[in-house]
């Protein structure tokens, strides 16, 4: 792996911009297109291969933790317990995450953290990264079908939603929802039907939640931690309600940095 | 013979009726001013219809106070939305922890 310093594209923020990063820039650098770096095609497949690996590893932990009923080493409330084991043995859909990687090129990628739960940089990642690479040297190979992924996953799920619908959430947020749009654009591209709202307009009519229309919600993708919604006034009613969510309540286990401890635990010896 | 010889409603049949009625239950429209539910529509960025959530993106209360009173004073009828009509949806259960700041990670 080697970091090659390079010029920025003259007009990368407007290049960024129309990609959708309106965040690019703030008090300290955001995007920075001054270097990139290089992976050879090996060092790509160990990242993918030691990427498999952990998520092999991260599910062996969630299922420790649900065997031995760890919960109050990992802060959880009472109140997610049967929400986490009900999703965890019901299997239910899934759609991304996120491994947070140190790499210095040499040694083997050793694991930062887990983003399981509200995984956002997908839009650098997914969309301008790919742009920046066809403005600027577009017979290059890049490790990144992010995009195409997200959508064959979509097909994948479609069967799960009801009426092939999902609504999609998060805060009023620029960043949180520019991502949720992104997401819901990629959705859309699966065939699915979608609308957008901030999860603050979600209801409860007594007996289902529902969107900003009154309609019932049966499947939401929300960008918004489970350790949150557990945690507020709707949280008692997330047991009642059929909504399917995404990610389901159980990835509230990796999102929590308490799960290192157990990875380093179970797996002494892994590099 | 100047009128039509037929006119068929579709489209505009499905609308009036639902904009009478939002209309109706808009407590900061002059028509249907009732200041409580106006203020409490203004703070919440919406109101509810039939058991429905209508989201709206208001102005401040007294841009609708001073249309209300411009209207009445012009003679204009009013009829006071009734209150709390859509007491059955709760709402803003969700969100509370991410006030100014983004979840993303």
């Amino acid at each position: 792996m080697k970091r090659i310093a390079c010029n920025p594209r003259r007009d990368w923020q407007q290049r960024v911009e129309e990609s959708g990063l309106a965040w690019h820039s703030s008090d300290v650098p955001y995007w920075n297109e001054s270097a990139f770096y290089r992976f050879t095609a090996q060092e790509i497949a160990e990242l993918e291969r030691i990427t498999n690996e952990l998520e092999q590893m991260t599910l062996r932990a969630v299922e420790h933790v649900i065997e031995n009923r760890l919960y109050s080493r990992l802060q959880i409330p009472p109140r997610a317990v049967p929400l986490i084991e009900a999703s965890w043995h019901a299997e239910p859909p899934s759609l991304y995450g996120r491994f947070d990687l140190a790499f210095d090129g040499t040694g083997p990628p050793k694991l930062l953290e887990y983003n399981a739960d509200t995984p956002t940089s997908l839009v650098e990642a997914a969309v301008v990264q790919w742009y920046w690479l066809q403005d600027t040297a577009p017979s290059s190979d890049q490790f990144n079908s992010l995009h195409e992924r997200l959508i064959a996953q979509w097909k994948h799920l479609a069967a799960c939603f009801p009426d092939g619908r999902i609504d999609f959430c998060s805060l009023d947020d620029l960043e949180d929802g520019i991502t949720v749009t992104y997401l819901e654009d990629t959705a859309r591209q699966a065939g699915l039907s979608t609308s957008c709202f901030p999860v603050e307009d979600i209801g409860w009519n007594g007996g289902a939640f529902v969107g900003p229309e009154g309609r019932e919600l049966r499947a939401v993708f929300k960008l918004y931690p489970w350790e949150w919604m557990v945690r507020e006034e709707f949280g008692e009613h997330l047991a009642d309600a059929s909504t399917l969510w995404i990610e389901p309540p159980w990835k509230m286990l990796l999102s929590n940095k308490g799960i290192l401890p157990v990875l380093w635990e179970l797996y002494p010896n892994a590099t | 013979m100047m009128k039509s010889a037929r006119v068929t409603l579709t489209v505009l049949a499905g609308i009036g009726p639902s904009a009478h009625a939002q209309l109706a239950s808009n407590p900061c429209a002059p028509g249907t001013f009732n200041p409580a539910a106006c203020q409490a529509a203004v703070k919440s960025h919406g109101y509810c219809e039939n058991g429905a959530w209508v989201r709206q993106n208001y102005q401040k209360y007294p841009y609708y106070y001073g249309l209300y009173q411009t209207y009445a004073a012009a003679g204009g009828a009013v009829t006071t939305a009734p209150p709390a009509s859509c007491a059955a949806v709760r709402r803003g259960g969700f969100g509370a922890h991410g006030v100014a700041i983004h979840v993303g990670s």
